[in-house]
């Protein structure tokens, strides 16, 4: 079991946190790089970036339908 | 779980039944998962013969062009008693249903977090289920709205109305109960050694489910509310006449329908990761993936509903914003078809009854996403909004989808439920008429909404007349098929041949390793997983 990892203190940077969630967003990814996040990332970590990320996600779309529907 | 959990499973008190009540109120104080589990199997069930009863009466009024069988006031109360029906009163508890019986037997819990919420949750059902049957019977007869409830109507009908909004409060109060109790289940009583990221699929999806409940059915319960206030107390939050907006419902009630959706399709999803991997014999594939990609979507979900409304008023820009926002939406949810391909690629795949349905719910969801893909885009929707195109889409989406996957889930878990296994030959003649059947009443109504049939009216013109006739024969096909269900689970419950702790061959998890059926408590002290290298 992966009790050893779950007890690793070494924490996940903000960029490792963005990629988990930008991956996941796609939906693919590498295993190798699954398996370096489970070791370091904490939930909170990744539910407050996934709200983050679509909120900018929303605010993305808006640009773009602004420089889509205003000529 | 390729886990071999090693001590603890329900074996301690076996069917030791001395401690609780006999005969009915064994039913009505019980607080045993499994027990609550079985209530909302069969309220689900009953449920789901009330709704598709209502149904054959549609059908049966648009077999012919003009008026035969029903007035088109009793018409609408049928279109509107069948979605509320079998959204909050056959699909929804189903799947709780679900949730009770096995998500504690898969994470090594004794039982529900909340056991006397848990019997509550289930026991507000039947008054709300009362409530929308016996409308049909007041003066005025039931809501004739439409599922939606959309205002002016909502606000100008009689007591029928009145019952409407009640049961919806009582079934939001009992979903709101039922999935605080899931996620705490989910997140407080897993055994010790299963990680969030070793949890199975179906877990996975309800812990998610259970967060979307929580946000969306109180905005539900806000919105009908206001519409008990305008009818009674002379609010005008939607009525136009004293200055309310009967648009700003549609908003609330989509910020509410359209995770909705996904409350229903994701423990549909969740089921499928298990048979499908079951009878492939190989694990899910992609079991992170599967698990960020149910995430996305959940949170996708919240930022798309006005893709219900194009055509109510909007400025281009709106209109742009949620066509692409729902286009967006299909990325995770491709992702997921991909994987339960990608998951049978190269297995040692057998056709159960249980694979059967999760394949027919894979290939027809599909079609399901596909259509509702078309309909994402303003200027096609534009010209089918309301039309028989968007029934065809959801019911690919709520039959096909939710339904079969419900099916599944029956005929995989039977035989844990039950101790017997299930008629294999009748399953399969089962599978065959629903999907078959299927097909025919729901694949023509494709044809119907793009030639401009419009939807919730009891007549038609006479250029429809063909796909109609031949919709409703697939209609009562599809339903009498589903008595056919019944006899095979009345036959599984009375015996059969014994079932093994673990039926299927490929199956994993916690839940195969107590016997079948499953005692009446398990898992009274956690069991220990030891390694651990794929996924329930």
């Amino acid at each position: 079991m992966s009790g050893e990892a779950v007890m690793d203190e070494r924490r996940a940077g903000p960029l490792q946190v963005l990629r988990t969630v930008l991956s996941a967003l796609f939906g693919v990814r590498h295993r190798r790089m699954h398996e370096e996040d489970s070791a370091g990332l904490r939930p909170i970590q990744v539910i407050i970036a996934g709200v983050i990320v679509v909120a900018v996600f929303v605010l993305a779309i808006i640009a773009f339908v602004q420089l889509v529907a205003t000529k | 779980m390729e886990a071999t959990h090693v001590h603890g499973a329900g074996h301690a008190h076996g069917d030791d039944h001395a401690h609780h009540p006999k005969g009915i109120m064994r039913w009505i104080t019980t607080t045993n998962h499994k027990d609550i589990g079985t209530m909302y199997l069969w309220f689900s069930f009953a449920m789901f013969m009330v709704g598709g009863a209502m149904a054959l009466i549609i059908r049966a009024e648009l077999f012919q062009p003009g008026l035969q069988y029903v007035e088109p006031e009793f018409f609408n109360q049928m279109i509107t008693l069948h979605g509320l029906i079998m959204v909050f009163g056959a699909i929804m508890p189903a799947f709780v249903g679900f949730a009770n019986w096995m998500i504690p037997m898969m994470i090594g819990a004794p039982d529900m977090a909340f056991a006397r919420m848990n019997n509550w949750s289930f026991w507000l059902l039947p008054p709300a289920g009362i409530l929308l049957t016996a409308s049909m019977f007041v003066p005025g007869g039931a809501a004739g709205t439409g599922w939606t409830l959309y205002p002016p109507l909502s606000i100008q009908m009689g007591i029928g109305m009145d019952m409407a909004i009640f049961a919806v409060h009582i079934l939001g109060m009992s979903s709101i109960m039922g999935s605080i109790n899931i996620v705490t289940t989910i997140l407080n009583l897993r055994a010790p050694t299963m990680p969030l990221m070793r949890m199975p699929m179906f877990c996975w999806t309800w812990l998610i489910t259970g967060y979307l409940l929580i946000a969306v059915m109180p905005v539900l319960a806000g919105a009908v509310t206001m519409i008990l206030t305008d009818r009674h107390f002379g609010t005008s939050f939607f009525n136009a006449a004293g200055g309310g907006d009967p648009v700003l419902f549609q908003h609330i009630f989509w910020f509410f329908g359209h995770p909705e959706v996904y409350i229903i399709a994701l423990p549909a999803f969740g089921v499928v990761s298990h048979v499908i991997p079951a009878f492939a014999r190989k694990p899910i594939f992609g079991y992170t993936s599967m698990v960020y990609a149910i995430a996305s979507i959940a949170l996708i979900s919240f930022i798309v509903w006005a893709h219900h409304m194009y055509v109510v008023g909007m400025p281009v820009a709106g209109q742009l914003y949620f066509m692409y926002a729902t286009i967006l939406i299909a990325v995770p949810t491709g992702v997921k078809v991909f994987n339960w391909v990608a998951t049978m690629w190269r297995g040692s795949m057998t056709f159960e009854t249980p694979m059967l349905f999760a394949l027919g719910f894979l290939f027809l969801f599909t079609i399901g996403g596909f259509t509702g893909l078309v309909l994402s885009n303003t200027a096609v929707d534009v010209q089918l909004q309301d039309t028989y195109y968007v029934v065809a889409h959801f019911h690919y989406v709520m039959v096909a989808g939710a339904l079969f996957s419900a099916f599944a889930a029956v005929y995989y878990w039977l035989p844990k439920w039950t101790g017997h296994m299930y008629d294999e030959k009748l399953g399969q003649w089962h599978f065959w008429l629903s999907i078959i059947s299927f097909n025919i009443a729901f694949f023509p109504q494709h044809f119907l909404g793009l030639a401009g049939m419009p939807r919730r009216i009891p007549d038609y013109a006479l250029q429809f007349t063909d796909f109609n006739q031949v919709s409703t024969y697939g209609a009562f096909g599809f339903g009498l098929s589903q008595l056919l269900f019944l006899y095979v689970v009345l036959k599984a419950i009375r015996g059969g041949e014994k079932a093994a702790a673990k039926p299927w061959e490929g199956a994993t998890g916690l839940e195969w390793t107590v016997p079948s059926p499953a005692p009446y408590h398990t898992f009274e002290d956690p069991p220990v997983l030891t390694e651990s290298k794929g996924h329930a």
